[in-house]
């Protein structure tokens, strides 16, 4: 199997796009309910599926990216992997925890664009749509299914018709968010370039603002300039999706490692846990520490200690004191008394 | 001036929508620069930067310095006046109503009629401090005697500076605490410092020192800990806490017998060398080694260094003034420049680290019990003539010398004193023999006190005033060099605070005395008033206006008129201000410390300071970091004192000496004499050190004996584990 | 030009300004990212600094899953990326001189970046400028010769050369103590 193709990359691109064929053709019964006019779309994600299997696979081709994916793959079915999943990937605690500017600019943008994704990739691919049959209720068809009927003029309506234009006002606010960081904050203004943090939030605001366009020529204008319009909107949509695993955008697909990595560290520490070879205080996994001296190893980083122990076997105060020990003589690392406070906030 | 070889120029980081406020710390002496970053829109401190240009520290700062900005804004700042309906809870935090300033105007102009007249106008005192500017201690002691018309002023420098003081007068006729500029230390030959532990009570002078010893000069710690200067001194002399007298009547004595005297500025600028080589004859290193403990051959070697080195500047600090005998200490290593003549030019003289920011000028403008503007005298009817006239009184109405800061409290027990105003000083936690103060001030009649926070000593007050920190005024303050420098204004005061010269101005209003302090509106016009209060007196700051201060990075005094730049170097005519123009050359007999170690309390105590913490620690216990790095108390015991009382590391243990008891940590640390054990000072309530010491006073100065006397250690009872104090 | 952080160990008097001023760099987060040690905490007052050294070949970096830790032109070694940790703290087990701290709050590693809002302007990094002792220095390339000729300084500008004070190339250039050795007296 593995010989037809010319390269992994090949064979993980070419499964993808039959697979996304088949549930297309499942989903839009046989077909039937393509909507054309959004081919552009589609095209746009055969595209993106090129580029994301490139950039994931030559990150996860990294020694130390490796062995979480692969250690934490075979770990997701643990118990605490909903949890997990939903304080990061849904509620991101994390970042609330970063402070509460940074979480809500979080919530708008992440969940504007998924919920967005949401929206328009059932559409284009056939997989949800309406129809009329009694005057005054659509009846929205998932997967080919009838799954629920609701007044033509109702709320719920409401929010389907406008679930675009909802959450393109909750990225415009993100994006104004992050951009207003980026101009006050002076570490971002430090590390910033226009290429990778400020390009995906003009495009992200390009693609929201062209949308509510559309909407607003269709409502106010009689669908004035509508073609124009929707060609523009499909390109900057297209364009992203390109742009999306090269650039800053990327954390988004990949952020679910961050669940892998926090399976692989909790089972590991169960299993086993790491005593400093010189306090025996536990610090870490057996695992975690044996796979750093790997992968440091795959880059010629050998970190020995006269004793013969690898550092990354000792917990951070002794190693630290080792240092302490190497640059003056004194076993500072074998002197029994508390370090005096490291930490202290400003 | 000129720049010297570690100045280098760099631009400040500017943050958008920030702008920088040129200013300087607001603890110690050193007053390093700094650039506080105030938020424009908020007009609200919010950070620090460091202020590269500033010619002594070039944007250096210890962590008091880098955190000092938060305590502006500090949630435990006072916001209004606080009135204690219930005299009984005095001692205590609890009672305290918000009110406002009127309410607690009247409360205390109320209170100070009702007691003057019942017991006379010398029934209120003012207890003062210099950690602000020149312009409120000025104002202070005039309030104190125009407007409250009381003898009873003196101020915490009582605990600071006031042997440096004393000594000074009586070896050159005048005080300025350095005699050369800091920007000359590292390009001296050999630093000989006695007494102070540098590198965490001044750290920011510790660049030049080590750059003494980088160009191959030496440096000479006097100290009985191995403190961080001394663990790299050339020569460590560790002697006994108190001993000071004696090590410094040896080094005189070794001078001379080394032939490093200078015959001919003995002769032509000095009196009293006679006097003096013949009392120091005694001093032999093998004799002065039974008293400090010291090595001979350390004390021949440091002597031998002194004497050699092309320049040479003495140092000293606490560890020497702190003592029954500070004055005495302070001229007795001063005689080691007079009679080397290392005194009087570039790179040579002597100098005290200055403790608080301002306890040079604050000393100088009349806050002591016995001094006026300029270093005038009381006792001096011509000084008084003419301050009354400068002040607007009668010399006649100019009240007599009162009595020392230690010496107040005693008069409170005695009731003789019965009203207090309080302000920018913490007694209940820095002053020695604590027990004693405390019921002192719990004796008092009323009590008034301002501060930013409540303090410890605002425990015991009826009324609370709050006033503003350092980056809400403006006004001078004369650093440890003797430079007089600006503090600028950053932003507004919080809540209803003001200034405390603020304060002064309108409770002499109500006081009835409005007419000598209404025309004082601003700093700017109570400095106008104070340089010429101060023209023609011995710390002479007429010419130093704010606009030459910015212009020239600071002024050093004297400075007597709009031309003259200023004094950086003292003494380079080789005049005294001795009426004869000599300098003074004392002979000191040794005395003992006032308590020695017996058997009952066989250690010496010595107190001092950590790096992370100023004075009693009102300020810096507040700030996150500080706190964090040392939240307690401590107490240092060498491993073999502990062996012999089966102490550990961490252990708990009771301290006892005749005058109270305190329970402290213990450190275990080979840097201290087995004989001594060492606490720092600055925590309060029952963990305060000053339950211990003893208020041995000098006779000069009235300096207390903070830095020795004799202790006991108790282990906690087999089973019981002592609590540490909280 | 290129300047490095040099760290004259000996000048240290433990006062932790450096750790101070770190938490006040603008996007340090009030956190502060460096280390100072007592060395013999029952004997003496010796106290050495640790930062991080911004190693050429940083092993953070390198152990790192997602690419989080990036490395600027000037070779200082930045902080995790926010949006790129994932808080596996496979760093914080990789640095041969344990200098990340890791946030379990925010899942996220911070470290020294060298104050790079400062340093990529020409201003010294905080714990640099504020220094009393001059233990932390922000010098040229220039500056650095002089030192290495000064005090006879070796491959790793250090003044006593025990066989390997570090573990590799570094940016951050260390003078280990004993400076004074070697110090022609002035008498």
């Amino acid at each position: 199997m593995n010989r037809a193709f010319a390269s992994r990359w090949a064979r993980n691109v070419f499964l993808t796009v039959c697979g996304l064929l088949v549930m297309i053709y499942i989903g839009s019964r046989f077909f039937t309910h393509i909507d054309l006019a959004l081919y552009g779309y589609m095209v746009g994600t055969v595209v993106f599926i090129g580029g994301f299997f490139y950039r994931f696979m030559a990150w996860g081709d990294r020694p130390p990216t490796r062995i979480i994916l692969k250690k934490g793959m075979r770990l997701l079915f643990r118990r605490s992997t909903p949890k997990t999943a939903a304080d990061q990937l849904v509620v991101y605690r994390f970042i609330w925890n970063r402070g509460w500017y940074r979480w809500l600019q979080h919530i708008l943008l992440g969940w504007g664009c998924i919920l967005s994704a949401f929206v328009t990739f059932p559409l284009v691919f056939g997989w949800m749509y309406f129809t009329m049959s009694d005057n005054g209720y659509y009846t929205v068809v998932g997967f080919g299914i009838d799954l629920v009927r609701v007044k033509a003029d109702g709320i719920l309506a409401f929010l389907f018709y406008n679930a675009l234009n909802i959450t393109a006002f909750m990225v415009i606010g993100g994006v104004c968010m992050a951009l207003y960081r980026r101009v006050r904050n002076m570490q971002a203004r430090a590390e910033q370039s226009f290429a990778y943090d400020f390009l995906p939030l003009y495009l992200l605001l390009f693609i929201s603002i062209t949308g509510l366009i559309l909407t607003f020529n269709n409502i106010f204008l009689d669908g004035f300039a509508h073609p124009v319009m929707s060609m523009i909107h499909q390109w900057s949509v297209i364009i992203t999706l390109i742009y999306l695993p090269f650039g800053k955008l990327a954390h988004i697909p990949f952020r679910p490692m961050s669940v892998l990595a926090r399976n692989y560290r909790e089972h590991y520490a169960e299993k086993a846990p790491k005593a400093c070879r010189v306090c025996g205080t536990h610090f870490v996994s057996e695992e975690q520490s044996q796979d750093v001296v790997d992968v440091l190893k795959q880059s010629s980083l050998e970190f020995v200690t006269e004793e013969g122990y690898h550092l990354a076997e000792l917990c951070l105060p002794c190693r630290r004191k080792y240092r302490m020990s190497r640059f003056t003589g004194v076993p500072t690392h074998q002197i029994r008394v508390k370090e005096s406070n490291q930490n202290a906030k400003g | 001036m000129p720049k010297d070889k570690f100045f280098k120029e760099v631009e400040n980081k500017r943050h958008p929508g920030e702008r920088l406020v040129p200013t300087h710390c607001s603890y110690c002496g050193m007053q390093c620069g700094m650039n506080l970053r105030v938020d424009t829109a908020a007009n609200r401190i919010i950070g620090v930067e460091p202020r590269y240009d500033w010619p002594v520290t070039l944007g250096k700062m210890c962590p008091k310095g880098v955190t000092a900005y938060q305590q502006t804004n500090h949630d435990d700042r006072l916001m209004k006046p606080l009135i204690r309906d219930d005299r009984s809870l005095r001692g205590t935090k609890k009672g305290f109503r918000e009110a406002t300033w009127e309410e607690a105007y009247d409360l205390v102009v109320r209170r100070f009629r009702e007691l003057q007249s019942s017991y006379g106008a010398d029934s209120l005192s003012v207890f003062s401090g210099v950690s602000m500017t020149n312009e409120k201690c000025y104002l202070t002691g005039k309030f104190a005697r125009v407007g409250l018309r009381t003898r009873y002023i003196d101020y915490n420098g009582r605990f600071c500076m006031s042997s440096a003081a004393a000594g000074f007068m009586r070896t050159f006729g005048i005080d300025r605490g350095s005699t050369l500029p800091w920007t000359d230390l590292h390009e001296t030959d050999c630093l000989f410092i006695a007494g102070s532990n540098t590198a965490e009570c001044h750290p920011t002078s510790m660049f030049r020192i080590w750059e003494v010893q980088n160009r191959g000069g030496y440096l000479i710690v006097v100290d009985p800990r191995e403190t961080p200067i001394a663990r790299r001194a050339d020569v460590h002399l560790d002697l006994r806490p108190g001993t000071d007298l004696a090590l410094a009547n040896c080094m005189v004595h070794l001078l001379i017998e080394g032939g490093y005297t200078d015959k001919a500025f003995i002769e032509a600028h000095t009196s009293g060398i006679a006097e003096l080589a013949e009392l120091v004859k005694a001093f032999t290193p093998e004799y002065t080694s039974e008293i400090t403990g010291v090595d001979p051959d350390k004390l021949r070697r440091a002597a031998d260094i002194y004497g050699k080195a092309p320049n040479a500047v003495v140092m000293f600090a606490r560890g020497i003034e702190q003592q029954h005998k500070g004055s005495d200490n302070v001229s007795a290593y001063t005689n080691m420049c007079l009679v080397t003549g290392k005194i009087g030019r570039p790179k040579s003289g002597v100098a005290t680290f200055t403790g608080q920011g301002n306890g040079q000028g604050g000393r100088e403008h009349g806050q002591k019990a016995d001094a006026l503007p300029g270093y005038r005298k009381i006792a001096n009817p011509k000084h008084v003539e003419e301050v009354a006239k400068v002040w607007g009184i009668r010399p006649e109405e100019m009240p007599q010398p009162g009595v020392s800061a230690y010496e107040m409290f005693g008069l409170m027990k005695e009731k003789t004193i019965r009203g207090l105003y309080l302000l920018c000083s913490n007694p209940a936690v820095s002053a020695p023999n604590l027990n004693e103060v405390r019921a002192a001030l719990m004796s008092l009649d009323f009590m008034v006190c301002s501060d930013i926070f409540l303090s410890e000593s605002a425990e015991y007050a009826d009324v609370v005033l709050p006033s503003t920190t350092w980056s809400e005024d403006e006004g001078t303050v004369t650093n440890l060099e003797g430079r007089i420098i600006k503090i600028n204004k950053a932003q507004e005061p919080v809540g209803e605070s003001k200034p405390d010269w603020l304060m002064q101005v309108e409770l002499a209003e109500r006081l009835g005395r409005g007419e000598y302090f209404r025309h004082l509106t601003s700093a700017q016009a109570i400095n106008d008033e104070f340089r010429l209060a101060s023209k023609g007196g011995y710390a002479d700051y007429y010419g130093a206006t704010w606009e030459k201060i910015d212009r020239q990075q600071g002024v050093f005094w004297p400075c007597k008129d709009e031309q003259d730049p200023g004094t950086p170097h003292m003494f380079l005519d080789k005049k005294f201000y001795h009426p004869d123009g000599k300098a003074k050359l004392c002979a000191l007999p040794y005395r003992p410390p006032a308590e020695e170690p017996c058997e009952s309390y066989p250690l010496r105590l010595t107190t001092g300071r950590v790096v992370y913490h100023y004075l009693s620690g009102n300020q810096t216990r507040r700030i996150p970091f500080l706190h964090a790095m040392c939240p307690e108390p401590f107490v240092e015991v060498h491993p073999e004192t502990a062996r012999l009382y089966g102490i550990e590391h961490e252990e708990i243990v009771k301290l006892r000496t005749r005058r109270g008891q305190a329970n402290f940590k213990v450190k275990i640390t080979e840097a201290i004499r087995p004989d001594t054990v060492f606490v720092p000072y600055h925590f309060g309530h029952d963990e305060s050190v000053n339950l211990l010491t003893i208020a041995a006073l000098d006779p000069m100065s009235r300096m207390p004996e903070f830095k020795a006397c004799a202790v006991q250690i108790d282990k906690a009872p087999q089973g019981q584990p002592l609590q540490a104090a909280k | 030009m290129k300047k490095h952080l040099y760290i004259e160990m000996d000048n240290c008097i433990g006062c932790r300004s450096c750790l101070a001023a770190c938490t006040q760099c603008g996007g340090h987060d009030e956190r502060n990212r460096n280390y100072v040690y007592d060395v013999n905490p029952l004997v003496n007052r010796q106290t050495i600094p640790l930062m991080c050294l911004h190693c050429v070949n940083p092993a953070c970096a390198r152990s790192c899953p997602a690419q989080a830790i990036q490395v600027t032109p000037e070779g200082a070694v930045l902080s995790a990326l926010v949006e790129k940790c994932i808080g596996c703290q496979n760093c914080t087990i990789a640095c041969p001189y344990g200098i990340p701290k890791f946030d379990e709050e925010q899942n996220l590693m911070y470290k020294c970046d060298l104050c790079y809002d400062r340093t990529k302007d020409g201003i010294p990094p905080m714990c640099a400028s504020v220094c009393p002792t001059n233990t932390l220095q922000w010098l040229t390339e220039e500056e650095l010769q002089e030192k290495q000729e000064r005090h006879k300084l070796g491959k790793w500008t250090a003044s006593h050369i025990p066989d390997h004070p570090l573990e590799g190339e570094t940016n951050v250039r260390i003078s280990l103590p004993g400076i004074l050795q070697g110090v022609q007296k002035l008498f």
